[in-house]
């Protein structure tokens, strides 16, 4: 049935009263009251039971208990036809406002299981009631393409982006691999219109699809090939943005202490505000300290928000009425507390999801006789996968693995005087059943932790000295079974944190801040080997999402003048490999950001096809590169030539006004022309000079002697030579005894010496003793030569210094280099 | 290449020149001595006693027979090269910052700061001295003519650095906010004004010709300067501030020096404080080279005329002086000289 008729039906059923009213002063002059066309007041309730007209009075006394609820009933009709009612009730109430109140709570309600009111404002029936019988399709809208996400993905030569932040400037460069990087956009439609793109930070969305810049008015978000905007979020002051990491949503604080408004949820499809918050400040729990020691003024920190990996759920660090610390966990896209209440956990310091499923873990320390806690809850069951509980807390860090399979607990605990502490780690197999957990127990302090972002491997730098040591740790034995096990230690390192390649394998030791001042060490996992390298006082390092690239850079933060880094101030870029390939330097440099990609979406087979068959993409890489470099190399030589003929051009041009003046010049010499060549004689002379002394110590006894005689004996032609130009003093001496020059020099030697000094008296030579000035031989020496002992013998003998009397290492001679200037 | 360290001077450098023909280096410190050096092979031969203070600049005249030097005692003096005598002394109300010949080597430009506050009789002034009669006697000097500089204790932007043009027929005023002024050498109207630097220029140095200028100033930045025109032809940008500035006059190279200003030197953790000489392409406007070795700001730079060493002075007190290898005398273009064959 129609709704139309239904309202004829209505109609017709009039007032009684009315009807007759109208039709007694039909013949009169009355004025007739302005018939009002309003019919806010009224609503129609279908789907109400047909019954016969005898049980009319019955229904209606049921109807009018559940409207009287809802506001002041003027009527209440139900047509009726054929002595049945047509299902349907006809209620005014005094205000359109009661009419709307009666719609939004009576709409839905179930009188039985089968009578469910449908509930509609009376203009709206009639509206229904107007429509036409026959569907009839919509027009259908102009195609307008989506904005596509990945247009950079697509990049022939796979090239990963980059933002960067300096001076006034915000640049999105395409990262080369060699040379310096391209820009891509750096704000100039902005520009024109005599803006900067982003006067504060920028950030990445976690996929890399859209480009947040921060705006005191608010977030902007950018993408699409040509980094259109894509949207506009209000949000007065805002510092924070942490997108869901499907980038379904993102969560922007300000931290304006009261503002209602403080912390936004935003649906990013329909740019529509989903919650708000206010800005909450949680104290921080104070430190565990040596007692007696003054814990400080307790420091409050804004409430976190944690999105899960599936942008299905937002958690919440907050206290409830009562003041006891909870965690309150809100589904998407209602954002309405899921199971309307929120997890107890008192004291809870981190919570953190899962990266890959919707697990959370959290911690709170010790209170009154409980032990602090370790909690992993499974979402939306709310099932505890596992507890752990310690004692004696300094304090707990937790470190998920990037895929979930691991989750690292790192604890600080202290002796009863609080004086000592230990450092442990607790590893639970987050995938495996029951949650089995391995203890690991440091003998030092631990500082750093990091997990292989696609593998089982961790590294741990621990130590108490200032070099400490790198341990790396698998959670896999040999065989691939469960089983935590020591892969090997570095020891004496200069670093203080870790950072994996995201494809594992490869990592860079750091060394930053005042205790190291930007060594870096690639260092390969598998291989051992390692590159130790610098970057000057670096306070940032970033991995390229693919693995190819490091960028180290010296940054310095937006607010205020940090002097600190003005001198050092830019990025540098590096292989994986530690070989650095650029540089840039800026006044002052806020921020590098590397454009993350989305996840593979390549499954393992093909994976490992692609590495099998690595070899041939390499080669076509190559090609591309070596194209790229020559078209570079090209280009740039093309360009430079102009450049510099230009100049050439231009500073013969000038020569002429050399020429010019030169009458001039002649003049205010007084007639000197100082060019001409005439005044100068040129001559070439040479002058030698000794640029180097050298005085080396050949030998000491015979044994050395016979020593260097091996050598020379064993070398090779060439090295024989070498010995020839070292020891060519010697060969007058050879040739005037012996007259020969052969590979037998060194025994010629021998017995040149013997002829000199007489077989008997050699022992005495090369006695050890000899340097005791033993008197018979000081006679002998000065018998023979007239000279005091034995070196001097020799040296007038040969007119050469031979032997040396300070005690060097045969055979090492020590250079004494003189230097001439 | 090993420098020669010119070792002669107790304080910072504040000048190097080479002399016309290249084979004597005259160097001015702070310690008031100008001290002359053989280039062939760092030889000090003598020192120019004595200024009661130090000697901001000095210059040589063409026919390296007369050297002047101007000095905070407020003096610039004469010298004889050769003999080392004194021969005139010029007296100035303040301390004498430039002091030039002009191509005669017989008309000499004197520049001096204003001294004791707002004192209307101690401005800083501009001199030019005359050998009186011209090629006569050279203890004979008269002052041909004066004028005053904006006052910087009224206000006004100080100046840093007076040269002669071209021929001596205008002057070259450098001031504090990176503004230079061109200057009639008669008149003393001014000519031209342009706005160079954002920050104080450091350094001006003319090619061989004299036909194109370079201006170095601490905004990091040194511009080559077309003298016809007064057009900015090439922008040398360094990462430091610069001091110094010098074209090559054989190769088409540009010097820079500088260097973290020694004032805040300490206040940074810049391990090195960028003291090295930056070696520019003049027509690509890229650094290609650099050459360490000094550990304060570099203030002075200077080349040969036959472009076989150079010699920097810096901050630390040290001079040293490069006699180039044939690695950097040999060293061709990056950019092939010839066309390439069309493809």
């Amino acid at each position: 049935m129609a709704r139309g008729e239904t309202y004829q039906a209505a109609a017709a059923a009039l007032d009684e009263d009315t009807r007759e009213y109208l039709s007694e002063d039909e013949g009169e002059d009355f004025s007739f009251p302005e018939f009002t066309e309003d019919w806010g007041n009224v609503i129609v309730v279908d789907n109400l039971p047909k019954i016969p007209l005898a049980k009319y009075d019955k229904l209606l006394g049921v109807l009018k208990r559940i409207f009287a609820q809802t506001g002041t009933i003027n009527t209440i009709e139900m047509p009726a036809e054929n002595e049945t009612t047509l299902g349907v009730a006809f209620v005014e109430f005094e205000t359109a406002e009661e009419a709307q109140k009666a719609i939004r709570l009576t709409d839905g309600y179930a009188l039985d299981k089968s009578h469910v009111f449908k509930v509609n404002s009376f203009e709206e029936a009639k509206r229904l009631g107007s429509l036409q019988e026959r569907y009839e399709p919509p027009a259908k809208p102009e195609f307008v393409p989506r904005l596509n996400p990945s247009s950079w993905l697509g990049d022939p030569m796979h090239r990963d982006q980059f933002a960067i932040r300096y001076n006034n400037e915000t640049e999105i460069k395409w990262c080369e691999r060699s040379g310096p990087p391209t820009l891509e956009y750096g704000g100039e439609r902005e520009k024109e219109g005599g803006l900067y793109w982003c006067e504060q930070y920028v950030k990445w969305s976690p996929q890399g699809s859209m480009l947040a810049t921060f705006h005191n008015k608010g977030i902007a978000l950018w993408g699409d090939s040509d980094f259109n905007k894509q949207g506009r979020f209000a949000h007065n002051g805002v510092k924070r943005l942490d997108f869901s990491p499907g980038e379904n949503y993102m969560i922007t604080a300000n931290d304006h202490s009261g503002d209602k408004r403080g912390v936004v949820v935003w649906d990013l499809r329909t740019r529509r505000e989903l919650r708000t918050f206010e800005v909450a400040s949680l104290p921080v729990p104070p430190p565990i300290l040596p007692a007696g020691e003054d814990p400080g003024p307790v420091r409050y920190e804004p409430a976190h928000f944690k999105w899960s990996h599936d942008d299905s759920y937002v958690a919440r660090r907050g206290k409830d009425k009562n003041g006891s610390d909870i965690v309150s966990i809100y589904e998407l896209p209602s954002m309405a507390l899921l199971g309307k209440r929120s997890l107890r956990a008192d004291g809870v310091r981190e919570f953190h999801w899962s990266p890959s499923a919707n697990k959370l873990a959290f911690w709170s320390p010790e209170a009154d006789n409980t032990p602090a806690r370790v909690t992993l809850v499974e979402m939306p069951s709310r099932k505890e996968l596992r507890q752990k509980n310690i004692t004696s807390v300094t304090d707990i860090k937790l470190f998920w693995h990037p895929q979930g399979k691991y989750l690292c607990i790192k604890v600080i605990t202290h002796t009863k005087s609080r004086k000592t502490l230990f450092h442990s780690f607790e590893l639970l197999r987050v995938d495996e059943a029951l949650v089995p957990i391995e203890s690991l127990k440091m003998k030092d302090a631990a500082h750093a932790f990091a997990w292989e972002p696609n593998g089982h491997r961790f590294g741990v730098v621990h130590g108490d000295g200032i070099k400490p040591s790198v341990s790396f740790y698998s959670m896999l034995n040999k065989a691939g079974d469960a089983e935590l096990t020591l892969l090997h230690t570095l020891e004496q390192k200069q670093c203080n944190s870790l950072h994996w390649s995201p494809q594992g394998q490869h990592c860079i030791l750091a060394g930053t801040g005042d205790a190291f001042n930007g060594i870096l060490e690639f260092y390969d996992v598998d291989s051992k080997a390692g590159r130790i390298v610098e970057h000057y006082r670096c306070n940032s390092i970033e991995w390229d999402p693919s693995g190819r690239i490091v960028a180290t850079a010296v940054m310095q933060p937006l607010e205020g003048a940090f002097f600190k880094y003005q001198m050092d101030n830019g990025f540098k870029l590096w292989t994986f490999q530690g070989k650095q390939y650029h540089e840039t330097s800026y006044e002052n440099f806020y921020q590098f950001a590397w454009r993350p990609r989305p996840s593979s979406l390549l499954d393992a087979a093909q994976r490992k096809a692609v590495v099998k068959n690595l070899r041939k993409y390499e080669r076509k890489f190559a090609h591309e590169d070596k194209q790229k470099d020559l078209a570079r190399i090209r280009e740039a030589t093309t360009e430079k030539r102009a450049t510099r003929k230009a100049i050439r051009d231009l500073i013969k041009l000038r020569s002429a006004n050399y020429a010019a003046g030169s009458a001039a010049r002649m003049r205010m010499r007084n007639g000197v022309d100082a060019d001409a060549d005439d005044l100068y004689v040129i001559s070439t002379r040479t002058i030698e000079s000794v640029v180097r002394t050298k005085e080396e110590v050949v030998c000491r006894s015979r044994e050395d002697l016979q020593k260097a005689h091996a050598t020379f004996k064993s070398g090779s032609p060439s090295v024989q030579r070498a010995f020839v130009r070292t020891y060519d003093w010697l060969t007058p001496l050879v040739d005037e005894l012996v007259g020969a020059e052969d590979s037998m020099m060194f025994p010629l030697v021998n017995y040149a010496l013997d002829q000199v000094i007489g077989e008997d008296r050699q022992e005495t030579l090369f006695d050890e003793r000899r340097l005791t000035r033993d008197a018979s031989t000081a006679e002998f020496y000065e018998s023979l030569f007239g000279a005091e002992d034995e070196d001097d013998a020799l040296t007038k003998r040969r007119g050469g210094s031979f032997l040396k009397q300070e005690p060097v290492t045969p055979l090492s001679p020590t250079p004494q280099n003189t230097n001439c200037f | 290449m090993r420098p020669i360290l010119l070792k002669g001077h107790e304080r910072s450098i504040t000048c190097v020149v080479y002399n016309r023909d290249g084979d004597l280096i005259f160097t001015a410190a702070k310690d008031g001595r100008p001290t002359l050096w053989l280039s062939e092979d760092g030889t000090r031969v003598g020192t120019y006693e004595v200024h009661n203070g130090a000697v901001w600049h000095l210059d040589v005249s063409w026919d390296s027979k007369l050297l002047v030097s101007g000095s905070a005692d407020m003096h610039a003096k004469v010298w004889d090269v050769e003999t080392g005598s004194e021969l005139t002394t010029f007296e100035h109300t303040g301390s004498v910052r430039n002091c030039t010949f002009d191509e005669s080597g017989r008309r000499i430009l004197v520049h001096c700061d204003a001294f004791g506050g707002l004192d209307q009789n101690r401005p800083p002034l501009v001199s030019i001295y005359e050998n009186e009669p011209m090629w006569g006697d050279v203890t004979s000097w008269r002052r041909a003519a004066q004028f005053q500089l904006p006052h910087p204790e009224a206000g006004e932007v100080k100046c840093q650095l007076v040269r002669w043009l071209p021929l001596g027929k205008q002057i070259l005023c450098a001031f504090e906010d990176g503004m230079m002024k061109i200057m009639d050498s008669m008149s003393f109207s001014t000519v031209k004004e342009i706005q160079a630097h954002d920050n104080k220029i450091q350094c001006l140095s003319y090619n061989l010709h004299q036909t194109f200028l370079l201006s170095a100033s601490t905004d990091h930045t040194c511009k080559m300067w077309d003298l016809e025109t007064w057009d900015c032809v090439k922008t040398y940008r360094s990462d430091r501030p610069l001091n110094a500035c010098v074209f090559s006059p054989t190769k088409e190279h540009v010097l820079l020096g500088g260097g973290q200003d020694a004032m805040s030197v300490t206040t940074t953790a810049g391990r090195q404080g960028r003291f090295e000489t930056q070696f520019y392409h003049l027509a690509y406007e890229e650094e290609f080279g650099r050459v360490k070795g000094h550990f304060g700001p570099i203030n002075a730079l200077a080349i040969s005329p036959l472009g076989k060493s150079y010699c920097s002075g810096a901050e630390d007190g040290y001079i040293r002086l490069h006699h180039f290898d044939a690695d950097y005398l040999d060293m061709k273009d990056p950019v092939p000289e010839d066309e390439p064959a069309a493809e």
